[in-house]
């Protein structure tokens, strides 16, 4: 066979293109365990981190399983209801054998982009006139995970945000005391902003900016709005409810104190936070005198 | 290139008397962006000299079949097929590291050493010569990145391999060097680098 003959061209093409797609097929199905291993991994390290454990105790992946398995209890609440539904959503999806299944590989992300979502109930399109954070599609259910000190009680709650930045869809947690007031952490574990601009949400030194001890940050202001925001420049530090924007990265900033509004607010997880409070209220009130508050 | 090089010239050659990147400016962009930290240097090191060396071999194998008007999708072909590989286990092996180079394993593709190789040598060698060549140009790659991220973690940080060599903070007495994270350092290391090359090996002086 001549060498430059449309025939010889033609093997060549086609048996470089087999070989090669064998080659790379091969190993995306054989390390695809081990990947999908890292990633979940990946995300309750970031949840972990979000919840203000120090870097040291997560520094292995046996220390963050050990530490995930014991203080961390993972739920999933139906968003419009606000209440636990895992249930439900095995009912509703029939690829998750058990309500641990759907704990364990839920993906709230994924089901909301599939576009047999809507049909099936999993997700619905969110009004452009509500769709602050970007995000066109949103889960019925997401995951909220439950942080607990060593006596069992929960002290955290983490939710799993997201919003549009500049150039990508923000992936993160934001960690709340158990006032579900207090920021305790804020995390993005995936982004595509510009790296030194945007880029900056997942810095340190920013991550620090939530989880200051001295200058704790708040969601909600007294009537129970969505208050908290960045701010261009350096925040009033006797302001509660601001946080020092990222410099050249307007628009990023904005996504961040859109993406919480949206999450925190009523289209978000406004409704389990509200139920919450009442169970709050109920237990303090309760031993004394049954002063009722309004929320 | 002679028609016998011996197994010592054909990975020794390339790294100190025809560093890919000192001597031919290839695969400068990569050396900028992943060099900040020591750790990030090896890694992209151990994957270049994989994929170089395999690709070459890859090339020289089927040589004679590829017809001249496919060589070099033919040549992409099996070196993006190595890049993934290669991003797979990353991915697998090494999760951390492997989101911190971010797209610049995926950009290995694109690296001038790889296809530079695979077109300028793998075509007329043997298959053991191009593995040998590749794995020598991809040293020759390493020792810059090796050298220039040393520095700049060493001077931006403070730390070697995330050790702390110079102490900083409120208790060491170093105060890092903000620019060393920067690209443009890089390229000063990188002319530091080539100056000295230059200055040790004077035939590989450009004439003025």
């Amino acid at each position: 066979m001549q060498r430059d003959s449309i025939a010889n061209t033609m093997v060549v093409a086609i048996g470089v293109c087999l070989v090669c797609s064998l080659l790379v097929s091969s190993a995306a199905v054989g390390l695809r365990d081990r990947q999908l291993n890292n990633k979940a991994l990946d995300m309750k390290k970031n949840i972990l981190q979000a919840a203000g454990f120090p870097s040291d105790e997560i520094s292995s992946s046996k220390k963050v399983e050990d530490l995930f398995s014991n203080r961390v209890e993972p739920i999933i609440i139906d968003l419009e209801t606000g209440l636990p539904a895992a249930e439900d959503l095995v009912a509703q999806d029939e690829t998750f054998g058990s309500v641990d299944e759907a704990l364990a590989d839920y993906d709230q992300i994924k089901t909301a982009k599939d576009s047999k979502s809507i049909n099936s109930g999993l997700a619905h399109v969110v009004p452009a006139d509500k769709n602050i954070a970007g995000i066109s599609k949103l889960e019925k259910y997401s995951h909220v995970y439950l942080v607990k000190d060593e006596d069992g009680k929960v002290v955290k709650y983490v939710f799993p945000i997201r919003g549009k930045g500049l150039w990508s869809i923000l992936k993160g947690f934001l960690a709340v005391d158990n006032d579900v007031n207090t920021i305790s952490g804020l995390t993005y574990y995936e982004h595509g902003e510009t790296p030194g601009l945007g880029g900056e949400v997942d810095a340190k030194w920013w991550k620090e900016l939530w989880r200051d001890p001295d200058d704790p940050k708040k969601v909600f202001d007294s009537d129970g709005k969505v208050v908290i925001h960045l701010v261009k420049g350096a925040a009033d530090p006797n302001d509660e409810y601001a946080v020092d924007g990222l410099s050249g990265a307007t628009i990023t900033s904005r996504g961040v104190t859109k993406m919480l509004e949206f999450w925190m607010g009523p289209d978000g997880f406004g409704p389990f936070i509200d139920h919450l409070h009442s169970a709050e209220d109920k237990t303090e009130s309760s031993p004394t005198t049954s002063s009722k508050e309004a929320h | 290139m002679a028609k016998k090089a011996s197994a010592k010239d054909l990975i020794l050659d390339p790294v100190f008397n025809n560093n890919p990147i000192a001597l031919q400016i290839l695969g400068i962009c990569s050396a900028l962006a992943v060099t900040t930290k020591l750790d990030k240097s090896i890694t992209m090191s151990i994957a270049v000299i994989f994929v170089t060396a395999f690709a070459s071999a890859g090339v020289a194998l089927i040589r004679h079949r590829i017809p001249s008007s496919i060589r070099i999708i033919v040549q992409m072909t099996i070196i993006a097929s190595l890049v993934i590989l290669v991003e797979q286990f990353l991915k697998a092996f090494n999760y951390g590291l492997s989101k911190e180079l971010s797209v610049f394993v995926g950009l290995i593709i694109t690296n001038c050493i790889v296809m530079g190789r695979a077109e300028g040598f793998a075509m007329k060698n043997t298959v053991r010569d191009s593995f040998l060549d590749g794995i020598g140009n991809g040293l020759g790659y390493s020792l810059i990145l090796i050298v220039v991220g040393a520095i700049r973690e060493l001077f931006g940080s403070g730390t070697l391999l995330n050790i702390t060599i110079l102490p900083k903070g409120e208790t060491g007495w170093y105060e890092p060097n903000g620019l060393m994270l920067l690209s443009p350092s890089a390229f000063f290391i990188i002319g530091i680098f080539i100056w000295v090359l230059r200055t040790w090996k004077t035939d590989q002086m450009e004439e003025a």
